[in-house]
């Protein structure tokens, strides 16, 4: 069978026709029975959020950010294509200023997705029907969730009845997506891993920047280990008196690389 | 390959009043006592750990499968095969037993998992992500994953989804009355 050929685009976007194409081909192929079809190439995806972790961010790859994030994408000079913000106008307590300048968010031309209609603000619905249909439930604990959602619908397709990936995201790297606040945090911090879990078992890799505790346990180690020791600071964190060296942070990584199941082959 | 296999997880919560007790069935620590049948027992914990009666349970793996973290002292087990598991997902992502439990249950290829009673109520909250974590790998690579109505899993603090009005309706209310900080 001749390998599909989707129509050479230098963003990797998949056009609808090389989509459909590749559709027909993931279901020639699953009926032939063959196990190990090629692999979707892809692209890396930052998602970017308020935690210190942010700081790391290189800015390397398209960049969707939340809520103000994009004061800080402006200061540092760098791009960002999306916006989430999940909240109509949030005002100071103090100052009673808003928080979102929606004038500037057009202005700047960003993207803006929402999950509310607002007077006087152009933005994007969030698709929740149609995300809902293809992952029934709506788990959405932060807004972040959203965005994760959002970049797997993009990046997926159903085919009998089975999502699965056809790309442009096989990666998706969280910056300052560091949930250390206790009480609020703790309660949004599983929907965050759920839907990394999806993608995780969808073959899309993901990745969060150091420092955050998405994917520790509350004990640091894996539940059970140390159960009868007491161990109190697994990571020797209150012992450090110094900055953690670079092979401190690459052993703290945590990191999925993509292993999405079909290729398409580009010629 | 479809391999048309289903395992209810029964955990010790309140859902499990649902349990219909049919098919595989796995339990937890001290579910060996109120389960009404069971085929595998998994514990994460080793003596002398005090809310388990370690000697009852080293009786119970003579007729019982017991899956086990560690070594047990007179009792016959099966190790669970961590260092396999870690490899094979690339994760040693565990909040709680049952993410355990469900790890094996993908390590064995069931495509259905039906949780009862793991229903992570406030108490559990700092475990509540992993097991999070794990149904969504499960869902991600296609197994079905049912849990029974009640469950706090995959349901956000105030069970609406975050950010819609009736959300905000709720958590201001809650600040009004100081349940939210």
């Amino acid at each position: 069978m001749p390998p599909l050929q989707p129509k050479k685009d230098p963003s990797m976007k998949m056009t609808k026709e090389a989509a459909d194409d590749f559709i027909k081909w993931v279901k020639r192929s699953a009926q032939e029975g063959k196990k190990c079809p090629p692999r979707v190439e892809g692209r890396d995806l930052i998602i970017l959020a308020m935690g210190p972790s942010r700081g790391q961010c290189p800015f390397d790859a398209e960049t969707w950010g939340l809520n103000t994030t994009y004061v800080m994408t402006e200061e540092f000079e760098e791009d960002m294509t999306k916006l989430f913000i999940v909240h109509k106008q949030v005002y100071a307590l103090k100052s009673g200023n808003p928080y979102f300048n929606w004038e500037h968010i057009e202005e700047k031309g960003y993207e803006l997705i929402t999950t509310h209609r607002m007077k006087g603000v152009k933005s994007k619905l969030f698709p929740m029907k149609r995300i809902s249909e293809r992952f029934p439930i709506g788990f959405f604990s932060d807004t972040i969730t959203y965005m994760i959602a959002y970049a797997l619908y993009k990046s997926t397709k159903e085919v009998d009845g089975k999502v699965v990936y056809t790309g442009p995201y096989n990666n998706l790297r969280l910056y300052g997506v560091d949930m250390q606040e206790g009480e609020e945090y703790e309660y949004e911090k599983g929907g965050i891993e759920y839907w990394l879990g999806i993608a995780q078992g969808l073959g899309i890799g993901w990745s969060v920047g150091y420092g955050s505790t998405l994917f520790d346990t509350y004990g640091g180690v894996p539940y059970g280990q140390t159960f009868n020791k007491g161990r109190l600071d697994p990571k020797g964190l209150l012992r450090r008196t110094r900055p953690p060296t670079q092979e401190e942070i690459d052993g703290e990584h945590r990191e999925v690389k993509h292993n999405a199941p079909w290729k398409i082959i580009r010629q | 390959m479809e391999n048309n296999t289903s395992v209810t997880i029964a955990a010790l919560g309140t859902t499990i009043s649902q349990c219909p007790w049919t098919g595989d069935v796995w339990t937890l620590n001290n579910g060996y006592k109120t389960s009404q049948k069971f085929d595998k027992l998994f514990l994460v914990h080793k003596p002398p750990g005090t809310h388990l009666n370690w000697k009852e349970i080293a009786e119970l793996s003579e007729t019982v499968e017991i899956v086990s973290l560690h070594p047990l002292p007179k009792t016959r087990t099966t190790m669970y095969p961590f260092e396999k598991i870690r490899k094979k997902f690339g994760t040693d992502y565990f909040s709680d037993t049952i993410c355990y439990m469900i790890a094996y249950a993908l390590y064995l290829d069931y495509n259905e998992i039906r949780m009862y009673g793991a229903d992570l109520s406030e108490e559990y909250r700092e475990e509540k992500g992993g097991v999070e974590y794990w149904v969504g790998y499960a869902r991600g690579r296609g197994v079905r994953v049912w849990i029974a109505p009640g469950s706090t899993l995959c349901h956000t603090e105030l069970n609406r989804p975050y950010g819609t009005d009736e959300y905000e309706r709720i958590r201001i209310w809650k600040e009004v009355q100081g349940g939210v900080k």
